[in-house]
């Protein structure tokens, strides 16, 4: 049972098709999985074709309890829900600002959850903000996909910075590399350079045109092309997830 | 009572399924997943323990699942053996199920009790955003040799989308809820053509006489009921499926033997010494076989006798057993089929059909009369010859008594159905906990006779024999120890039989008090 944040400070580095797929693998192997769509764009809700509920808000996602689980929705895959995102969590910091211990809300309306779910997965807005926070608060384990370049590392440094401050431990974050591509020479040798790290995955998900056509087909790569190159980076990577979610 | 499955229902004949669909495309895309067709097979023991216990165990190929019989819930699903004529707990894989199976079977196997082909359909009912939103599976069983398919309809629900689920089901309410899991019915009907209803047979003697019924014709009840336990436990025999059809078999013969030699001057004198002495026939041919699967039954409970170091000497010896029976069970089988016990077993039903011009002198009296008379002296005797015992008594004398025991039992379990139900329970239980220690002495003592016999036919020379007889040996101290111990236990154990209480029970029930009827 436990909670895995899918997060980085900078958009468009492949949060969305890694909480994507990795909750669709989790389903399959048998683990009853919610996927938090809290992103207000919401990427993952429209991977999985579901749209925001009509009475759905940010205000019933923080009261948490029964205005959560009857917003959870079934998705195509037996054993995995989603909990869909609305579009006024563009406003969650205003929310969450108004309430008392604002950054242990997300926890405290998750946390129950795991009553019902063995495990759950938050697919994260990029940005450094209170949700941010609250993420941290609540997850067990944050997982951050990097695509290997210099400004990415610069990110991360922001990342841990920003952890330390409130008073997270770094161990909590596992990097990922995302995007890779193998004819950049730089994506390779940084990737060299940083997988002697402590808390690096080895496991990478390259560049591959699969997953970006996702948005065509609105489906997992891990269910529409099971035995694609992307399904089996995706498989090893949640492999050595799992041995650090323990 | 019977409760109504949730989103299941029948669909009639009228209805094809094509026709279903249409009516369904008014308001969803329909996204049919390729149809999965299985031949599936029932299984259970002779005496359906897995059926009686609230359970269905099906399989698929080497795909075993055991269902709730009630909701046809799958409670555990597991790989095991490919379906055989008959399989042991043992043959599956250390596990759930496996446990399960162990602790309802014990000595017992299942066998296939039908078998038929289900078909499933799955179609995925989608909205305009091609979402799944309710999942609807056609499902058709077809038993084998059982006439026509039965068609049903089940759907699944998708979390979140109870609107979607509500116009399905209102598109469905005209059809005939299903009211028990499409899998109980298909063990009803598959069964039911290989001659078979669920719980058709078990090993207790139920039976019910009526008190003002002659004596003759109440015994003719009774035999006729241990003929037919003879007669459906021989295919089982002769396919040596498992031990107990030849167990039940033999307490069929004995319980006869017992009513013959119990139930006095109600049958023609010379009847009852013909069959008598048929029966005993019938006991001694089936002997030797049993024997031997009483002793092979005690293989893990000898190995957890003996320290490990000695558990494999025994091994020669149970193969050695195990070859023996391989044996006597050839001996067995042609004796079965064999002219003599065939004609003992249709000669003995043909008696009661034909009726007997000559009659004896109890016939015609009701049979409450003789039953109390003869339950009330097995009784006195056991009393008897129980009191008599104390700690000098040579063993032979717990011996008698067991047999006096066994005497006690037949007669009230062949007309206990005359008396009052509870307090006839209660004085079984109370000669069961006597029995059951009897039982437990006597075979301390036969199972050190049969170990003693063994040791003297090994020639000592052989590393393979000194273990053997090493192990023997360890056995039989262990098996004389304990039956020390239970020697001591019997004043105690039959001063509780012969309590104020319990004879006062026994008196109420069986004595002829001439204002009682
Ligand atoms: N491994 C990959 N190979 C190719 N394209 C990818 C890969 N992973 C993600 N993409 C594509 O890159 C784009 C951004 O990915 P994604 O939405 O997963 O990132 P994100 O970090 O969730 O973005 P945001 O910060 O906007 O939420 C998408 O169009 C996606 O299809
Ligand atoms: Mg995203």
């Amino acid at each position: 049972m436990s909670i895995l944040a899918v997060y980085n400070i900078k958009g468009g580095v492949g949060k969305t098709a890694t909480s994507v797929n990795l909750a669709h693998l989790s389903a399959c192997q048998g683990a009853k999985t919610l996927l938090c769509d809290l992103d207000p764009q919401g990427s993952a809700s429209y991977y999985f074709r579901i749209r925001s509920p009509k009475k759905y808000n940010t205000k019933k996602l923080l009261k948490g309890g029964q205005h959560i689980e009857k917003n959870i929705r079934g998705t195509d895959y037996l054993g995995l829900d989603l909990l869909p995102a609305d579009f006024s969590y563009r406003n969650i910091d205003i929310a969450l600002d108004e309430l008392k211990k604002s950054t242990l809300r997300l926890k405290s309306v998750l946390r129950p959850l795991l009553g019902e779910y063995d495990r759950i997965i938050l697919d994260c807005p990029p940005n450094l903000t209170l949700l941010s926070e609250n993420i941290f608060c609540a997850a067990d384990k944050i997982l951050v996909p990097i695509i290997p370049t210099t400004l990415s590392l610069l990110s991360l440094k922001q990342l841990f910075k920003f952890m330390e401050k409130i008073g997270q431990k770094r161990t909590k974050a596992l990097v990922m590399f995302s995007m890779v591509e193998k004819r950049k020479k730089m994506h390779m040798e940084l990737m060299e350079a940083m997988r002697e790290r402590k808390g690096v995955l080895q496991e990478p998900i390259p560049f591959l045109v699969d997953v970006e056509r996702m948005g065509l087909y609105r489906q997992p790569v891990t269910a529409a092309l099971p035995n694609s190159r992307a399904s089996q980076a995706y498989k090893a990577l949640w492999q050595e997830v799992c041995q650090h979610l323990g | 009572m019977e409760q109504r499955l949730i989103d299941n229902w029948y669909l009639p004949e009228t209805v094809k399924p094509a026709l279903l669909f249409k009516r369904l495309t008014r308001k969803f895309g329909l996204v049919h997943e390729p149809e999965v067709r299985r031949q599936i097979t029932y299984c259970d023991s002779f005496d359906w323990r897995i059926f009686a216990n609230g359970y269905l165990l099906t399989c698929i190929g080497t795909a075993w699942r055991l269902h709730d019989l009630h909701t046809g819930e799958v409670i555990i699903q597991e790989s095991g053996p490919t379906v055989n004529k008959g399989c042991f707990a043992k043959a599956f894989q250390s596990g759930e199920l496996r446990q399960l199976l162990t602790d309802l079977l014990e000595m017992r196997c299942v066998s296939p009790v039908a078998s038929g082909v289900v078909t499933v359909q799955e179609c995925r009912l989608v909205n305009k955003d091609e979402k799944t939103v309710v999942r609807l599976f056609l499902e058709q069983h077809q038993m084998a040799d059982a006439g026509d398919p039965r068609w049903a309809v089940r759907l699944e629900p998708v979390r979140g989308y109870l609107r979607e689920l509500a116009a399905v089901r209102s598109v469905l309410k005209k059809y005939d809820p299903v009211s028990r899991p499409l899998a109980c019915l298909d063990l009803e009907q598959g069964s039911a053509s290989l001659g078979r209803t669920p719980g058709d047979y078990s090993s207790k003697f139920i039976l019910h006489l009526d008190p003002d019924q002659t004596a003759c014709s109440a015994v003719g009840v009774i035999y006729k009921q241990l003929l037919e336990a003879m007669n459906v436990n021989i295919p089982g025999i002769l396919a040596d499926l498992d031990s107990e059809f030849l167990h039940d078999f033999r307490v069929a013969v004995r319980r006869t033997r017992s009513g013959l030699s119990l139930i006095k001057e109600v049958l023609p004198p010379a009847v009852v010494e013909k069959y008598k002495e048929d029966f005993a026939y019938l006991g001694q041919v089936t002997g030797p076989t049993r024997d031997l699967d009483v002793y092979l039954l005690y293989e893990d409970e000898y190995k957890a006798r003996l320290p490990e170091s000695l558990q494999g000497g025994l091994h020669s010896f149970f193969e050695n057993l195990a070859a023996l029976r391989i044996r006597e069970q050839r001996t067995l089988v042609r004796e079965l089929k064999g002219a003599r016990v065939k004609g003992i077993l249709s000669s003995w039903a043909t008696y009661f059909d034909s009726g007997d011009e000559q009659t004896a002198k109890f016939a015609d009296v009701p049979v409450i009369d003789i039953a109390k008379k003869i339950i009330y002296r097995r009784y006195k005797r056991v009393l008897k010859d129980g009191l008599a015992i104390n700690e000098q008594t040579p063993d032979q004398e717990i011996h008698r008594l067991r047999i006096q025991g066994k005497k006690l039992r037949y007669a009230i379990e062949f007309f206990g159905s005359l008396f009052s139900e509870q307090d006839v329970a209660t004085a079984i239980k109370r000669l069961k906990k006597l029995q059951n220690y009897l039982g437990d002495f006597n075979d301390l003592s036969v199972q050190q006779d049969v170990l003693r016999n063994h040791l003297q036919g090994v020639r000592p020379g052989s590393r393979k024999n000194l273990e053997l007889g090493a192990a023997l040996g360890a056995l039989m101290s262990n098996l004389h120890r304990e039956q020390v111990k239970a020697r001591g236990d019997f004043a105690s154990i039959f001063g509780k039989f012969s309590s104020a209480h319990n004879i006062a029970l026994f008196e109420k029930l069986f004595t002829c008090k001439k204002e009682s009827r």
